[in-house]
Order: structure tokens, then sequence, then C-alpha cells
């Protein structure tokens, strides 16, 4: 079985971002990058399926030169081998996917497990615009039933079924448990209790450095395509005034009535 | 009246005179309050702490000179002191000295990030100005596991050096003039502002790790660096120190540079376990933390290959860091061995010699079997990048003799490798009995006629170090 997932560079949430002066986007000067969280666990699931159903796990990762940095991170958990669609350009959720749609055409997985959003611009869109393409299944938010305590978490099973040329997937949804199942090809997008992604071992990363990374120019595969959407501003949210304690009832009417105007 | 009587009265007019004299001055910033020396009393290392006779808490550096005036007029003993986590006794008094506590003079009075410096107050704190160095995009590199709390000031008087100075050196690097005031208060600025200099003699490299021996430090320009784009952090396994050692030395043969190299053994592991913020594997027998920094691809790349080089010398297993917030963690553990040892064996003598590099095996060795022979359970960690070990003697009182001799015994052993009774910590009262294992009583001598030509009548920080 072949499974594909897709790798995304973002901002370490840890790290205080700053926005560039004229809002076109974030400073990336003192920026420090992490593997999406959501997609190390993409990366867990496809190593556990691998490991229960043999196949390969390619990273598929699109951006800057040194993303090769998250795909490298990703081959040293466990990953096969790597796909990098080269560009200095910010892509929106309709080139991402395109880029993607053209690189698993060529790749042809059996199963893409992508993270279901990326912390940086919290777009949610580009796993749905993907299988949208490919014109296959998905199944959004995938997640488990064992807690992330449970033993069953411990011996790292695969929370996916796969049998017959289906997968079957938990989500969750309002009040209980949804179990969906797909033909294959499928894409599935993955929620946070799906799984506790592993470190990179020792002898990951000492197979890590020789494993193959291959490297894809963006415009060679999408043309001159243009993006749909596109960020107009970003800023800081106003800072908000300090809060006072007032003394006593009558001077907390008092500040209602005549500063905050609220009564 | 006895002549010693008579000596002591003499010696209390003086500080009332003395406190007289400066009331004006400083106002509620001068006290002889026991309760308030008591704050000023003692340091981190382990020995009595002592009252001084005053104390005083000058806010720049017109006061300093004020104190250091009125101190020399009438022969009182000044004990410069920043936050007082020095491990060296430095800042202990012997009881008849007036405590200087330099915390307050706490400015950043300058950042040029395009000039590669920054002026300040000698009791801003260690952190504090890496942090304001961050947001232009730049740091301080020196970095003691105490920079939380420990002050500019005290970090120069001790040339302090922590995690990064493998490859970023020790405090020396990074002072490029100081202003000083000696006692009677002359005022003196070394240095420059340029990255380059050698006009004179380099008085200011003269102050640097002078443990507040021949005048206050009131100001300091030090040299920023820019930040490294990326860093990576592991935390590797190893079956026991020995190996830990050997794996950190093939690293540095095969020509890497790794940003920290850090080793803890079993026993700082042991200590650190409960405390650690990062879950330290099981069953491990010593640790190294490694780092490196530098262009993303690289500092990962490097990073790997470090680990795989240790993991051909006997790394069982590695974690590395995935964001931030793991990394603080990894060092988090690093940070808590001192404190958490010092919890587990109140009585444990730390010390701090260093030897050049390729030695370390040598010396772990070499205290292992010592620790055996005397039957002394010991804890070793700290900068094994730089040669540098912590040895942690962790005694009952009955042990106490056999641990002395052992000290003695290891600094002994660190001198006729060519190292060091004291890589980082400096002599203050705790070492000053061994001072002359390293030193010849020749080039003690002369370093007390240097003493003189700054402080003729004695008075800076008395009887510490010689
Ligand atoms: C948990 C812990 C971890 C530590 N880790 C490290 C480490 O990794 N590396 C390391 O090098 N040290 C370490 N230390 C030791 C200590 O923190 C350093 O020596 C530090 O530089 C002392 O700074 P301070 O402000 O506390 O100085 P103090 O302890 O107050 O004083 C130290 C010496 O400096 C002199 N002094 C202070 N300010 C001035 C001034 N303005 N002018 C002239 N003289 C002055 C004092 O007279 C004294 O001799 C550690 C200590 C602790 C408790």
């Amino acid at each position: 079985m072949k499974i594909l997932v897709t790798v995304k560079r973002v901002e370490d949430p840890e790290i205080k971002i700053k926005i560039k002066a004229d809002g076109s986007g974030l400073e990336s000067e003192q920026m420090k990058y992490v593997v999406n969280p959501f997609d190390e666990i993409a990366v867990e699931e496809a190593l556990r399926l691998r490991d229960t159903h043999e196949g390969e796990v390619v990273i598929l990762s699109l951006g800057v030169a040194d993303c090769a940095q998250q795909i490298r991170t990703a081959l040293a958990m466990g990953a096969d081998r790597g796909v990098h669609v080269l560009t200095d350009e910010t892509l929106d959720p309709t080139l991402a996917s395109l880029a993607m749609q053209k690189v698993i055409e060529d790749e042809s997985p059996d199963i893409v497990l992508m993270g279901k959003q990326a912390v940086d611009d919290d777009m949610g869109q580009t796993g749905v615009m993907l299988a949208e393409r490919l014109g296959w299944g998905q199944a959004s938010f995938a997640s488990k039933e064992a807690s992330l305590e449970s033993e069953e978490e411990k011996s790292k099973q695969t929370a996916l079924n796969v049998s017959d040329n289906k997968v079957t997937v938990v989500r969750e949804v309002d009040g209980g448990i949804e179990t969906l199942c797909l033909n294959l090809p499928a894409l599935i997008t993955t929620e946070l209790r799906l799984n506790i992604p592993r470190y990179a071992s020792l002898p990951g990363i000492m197979k890590a450095k020789k494993k193959e990374i291959k490297e894809f120019p963006l415009r060679d595969l999408i043309g001159d395509a243009q993006p749909l959407v596109e960020v107009l501003k970003m800023e800081k949210p106003a800072a908000r005034a300090a809060g006072m304690i007032v003394s006593d009832v009558p001077q907390l009417m008092e500040k209602l009535r005549n500063e905050a105007k609220v009564i | 009246m006895s002549f010693l009587g008579m000596l002591r009265s003499m010696a209390l007019n003086h500080v009332e005179r003395f406190m007289k004299r400066l009331a004006p001055v400083l106002g509620e910033r001068i006290t002889r309050d026991p309760e308030l020396l008591a704050s000023v009393a003692g340091d981190e290392s382990g020995l009595a702490p002592q009252l001084p006779a005053a104390a005083v808490w000058p806010q720049n550096r017109d006061e300093v000179v004020e104190v250091a005036k009125e101190a020399a007029d009438l022969g009182m003993g000044l004990i410069p002191r920043g936050a007082g986590s020095g491990k060296s006794g430095a800042v202990i008094p012997g009881g008849h000295e007036v405590v200087v506590d330099l915390s307050k003079m706490n400015r950043i009075l300058e950042l040029r990030p395009q000039d590669l410096y920054a002026i300040v107050e000698p009791g801003v704190i260690t952190e504090v100005l890496d942090q304001s160095a961050s947001e232009e995009g730049f740091m301080y590199p020196p970095d003691p596991a105490s920079k939380s709390y420990s002050t500019l000031g005290g970090n120069i008087a001790t040339n302090a050096g922590g995690p990064r100075a493998v490859k970023y050196g020790v405090t020396h690097r990074y002072v490029w003039g100081i202003e000083m005031v000696l006692p009677g208060g002359d005022v003196f600025r070394t240095g420059r502002h340029s990255i380059k200099g050698v006009a004179g003699y380099d008085l200011t490299s003269l102050f640097v790790g002078s443990e507040g021996t021949l005048g206050f430090i009131t100001q300091a320009t030090l040299h920023i660096v820019p930040a490294p784009k990326a860093v990576e952090t592991a935390f590797l396994s190893f079956p026991d120190a020995l190996s830990a050692s050997k794996g950190a030395e093939a690293v540095f043969t095969k020509g890497y540079l790794p940003s920290t190299m850090e080793l803890l053994d079993h026993e700082s592991l042991e200590a650190v376990r409960a405390v650690s913020p990062f879950r330290i594997p099981e069953d491990i027998g010593a640790a190294l933390l490694v780092e490196s920094d530098g262009a993303a691809e690289v500092a990962q790349q490097d990073l790997y290959r470090m680990c795989e080089i240790a993991g051909d010398s006997g790394a069982s297993d590695c974690v590395v860091a995935r964001n931030e917030k793991e990394r603080q963690t990894m060092r988090r553990a690093r940070q808590l061995v001192s404190s958490s040892l010092k919890e587990k064996f109140p009585l444990k003598i730390s010390d701090d010699i260093a030897v050049p590099r390729s030695q370390m095996a040598v010396l772990m060795e070499y205290a292992q079997a010592e620790a055996l022979k005397e039957e002394i359970t010991f804890a070793a960690y700290g900068h094994i990048g730089d040669g540098n070990l912590h040895v942690n003697l962790l005694c009952d009182v009955d042990d106490l003799p056999k641990a002395q001799g052992m000290r003695i015994k290891l600094m002994q052993k660190a001198v006729r490798m060519q190292g060091t009774v004291s890589g980082e910590h400096g002599i203050g009262i705790h070492k000053r009995d061994m001072l002359s294992i390293e030193q010849s009583q020749e080039l003690i001598d002369l370093q007390k006629r240097l003493k003189k030509v700054f402080d003729p009548q004695g008075l800076m920080n008395p009887n510490k170090v010689f």
C-alpha cells in the first residue's frame, strides 16, 4: 500500500510572531518553523498503516527550499521518501491543492493523509479541494474511539481499518461517533485525537539522510494558474485598555455610566 | 578596654560615621538592619552566610562614587554584589565590610544592533539583555544556568559561561569596555564601541573574572551577535557517562561545533527526573543535550549528523525537540540538575574543574575510580563540550573529610592535565586554598601587586581569591 502524506512548514506556535509593517504577511526573519502539528499526526497514522500492511510512505511538501527540513523530520520519523514542490510564492488552497493533485496523479497512492488544517492560516480547505479535484471519496476530521491513554494507542495500532480495497474511518460528530467506509483511493484529514505522533528515533535519523527527496519547481506543475484568494492585510487585534479596580459600588456605577457609557 | 575591644569599637565608630555621611545621599537605601543585611549575607556556594557591617543599594554611578569615597576615607571594606548567585562565596562578608548591592542599577542604556553592542548597567539580569536583543533578531550569547536571576555585573566579575559557550565562548569574549569605580571614587572608562581596539593595556579583560577585588563595574559595553535562524535540539541517551563522553569527543573530532553539548550522568538524571518537565527516558545511564544552530536546513543536518556520530559511538537513542516548547523543556531538565541534586543531597560539595576537551573521558574515569575507592557517591554533569565538568560529591556528614580529600585530588588531576581548578565559578573563598594547586606563589604575588595599583588600601572584597 502506498500512502502519501502532506506536510506543511508552519511558524512555531511558541514563538512570538511579528506582522510585516505593510501588513502583507508575517515577518520571516526571526521566525522558527515546525511541522504543522496536524500533519505530524497524519505522518504517524501513515507509518502505522505501512507497518501493518507494508508498502511505503511518501511525504509531500510545498514551499521554500527550507521545507526540506520538515520533510527530513518526517523521514527521520520513518517515512520512506519525499517530494518537494519548490516555490517562494504564498499559495492559497486552490493553488496548493492543484499542485498536490499533479503530484498525486503521478504517484497514484492508495491513501492521501493530511492534517485537517494548518495552524498558520487555519484555512482548512486544502484537503477538501484536493479530494474534489481528484474525484476521490474523503473523510475529514478522522479520530478514534479509544483514548490517547489507551492500550490500543500505546501499542501503536492504526485507527484506520483497511481491507478489501476499502478504508473505514471514525469521526467525532455532535453527540456521538460516526463510522465511514470509503473506497480506495481515498483522502483522509486528521483530527488531534487520532494518535500521539512519535519522535524521530536514532536509527530513523541515521537513515533519513540517505532517503530521496525529489524536487519539482511549482510552475512546472501548475503552469500559470492564479490563486483565487488573496490575503489583503494582516493586523494585530487592537490592544485592550488596561482594567481597573474600583473601590466601591457607587464608583463602579459612576464609571459604567460616565466612562464606559453602558448604563 | 582590651586592644581587641578598642579595635572593635573603632570599627563600630567607622560604620556609624559611614552611615551618617551617606544617609543624606542614599536615604532608605543604606541600612544596618540585621533583617535587611541577612538578604545580602550569602550566596549559592553552600558556605555559611555572614552579616556585613552595613549594606547599600546605589541607584547610579555617582552614588557608587560617594560610597567608594567615604569607604576609602574610613578604611571600610567593600563587597560588590549582583544577585548573589555565585558559587564561590565571593560575596560572603567577613563581617566588617559594606555590601554594595548593584541590583538596582538595572537599566539597558542603549541597544545598538547595527554596531553589535549594548550598553548596560551592572544590575541588568542576564536573560533580560538576551531577550531585548532577541526582539531585534540578535542575542547575547553567555547563558549561565542561572541566567534568569544572575546579573551582568556578576557575570563579568566571574567570567561566566553557559551551555552556548562551546560555540560562542564565555563572557570575556563579549565585554568590549567597562566603566569602573575604584575605592576612593576615581572613575575610569576602558575599551571602546568598535569591534577592534589595541590602545594601551587591556584593562577591560583584567576586570573580567576579578570577583570584585579591583573595583566596581558600573557600566559595560557588551557585544551582541545576530541570532541564528534556526536551533535544533536533541536529547541523546547513553548506557553510561563514559560512553557519553566518548560520544561527545567523537562529534568534535569529526569537525562539528555544536552550539550546546551538555552531559548528565546517571545520578544527575535520577535527581532531576521527578522535577523535569521533559520526560527522561527510563533505564538510561547518561545523556547528552546537544544543539546545533544556523540556517534551517544546516542546523538540522548538523544535528542529525551529530546524532549519527554519537550513535556510532554508543548512543542508544535520541529525542529531537519538535518545537520551541519541547526544546525549552529539555533545556530546563539540564538547568534543574544542580538544584534537584541539592534537594536530594543537602551536603553536596560542588566543583567546576576543567580540562582540555579531549581529556574528558580520562577525567571521568579517574573520578569514577576515586569515588569507588573512597566510597563516595558522586554526580557529574555540565559543559562537557568545554571540558568543564561539575563534579558533585554527595556526602553524609561522616564523608566530609574523605570528600575534601577527593576534591583536592580531582583538582590536582585537572591541573596535571593542563586544566584548571575552576572553569567558571571562580575562586572566592571556596577555593582560596586551592589556587596554589594551579598557580605558582610568584604568579599569585604578581597578581597581589597588581591589585595594589587599583586598591592600595586593600578594601575591595578583602580576603577573597588570594
Ligand atoms: C543554579 C545555578 C547555576 C549556575 N550556573 C552557572 C553556569 O552555568 N555558568 C557559570 O559561569 N556560573 C553559573 N552559576 C554561578 C553564578 O550564577 C555566576 O557566577 C554568576 O555570574 C554570578 O552572578 P551574580 O549577579 O549572582 O553575582 P554575585 O554572586 O552577586 O557576585 C559574584 C562575584 O561578582 C562580583 N560582582 C558582582 N557584581 C559586580 C560589579 N558590578 N562590579 C564588580 N564586581 C561585581 C562579586 O563581588 C562576586 O565576586 C550558577 C549558579 C547557580 C546558583
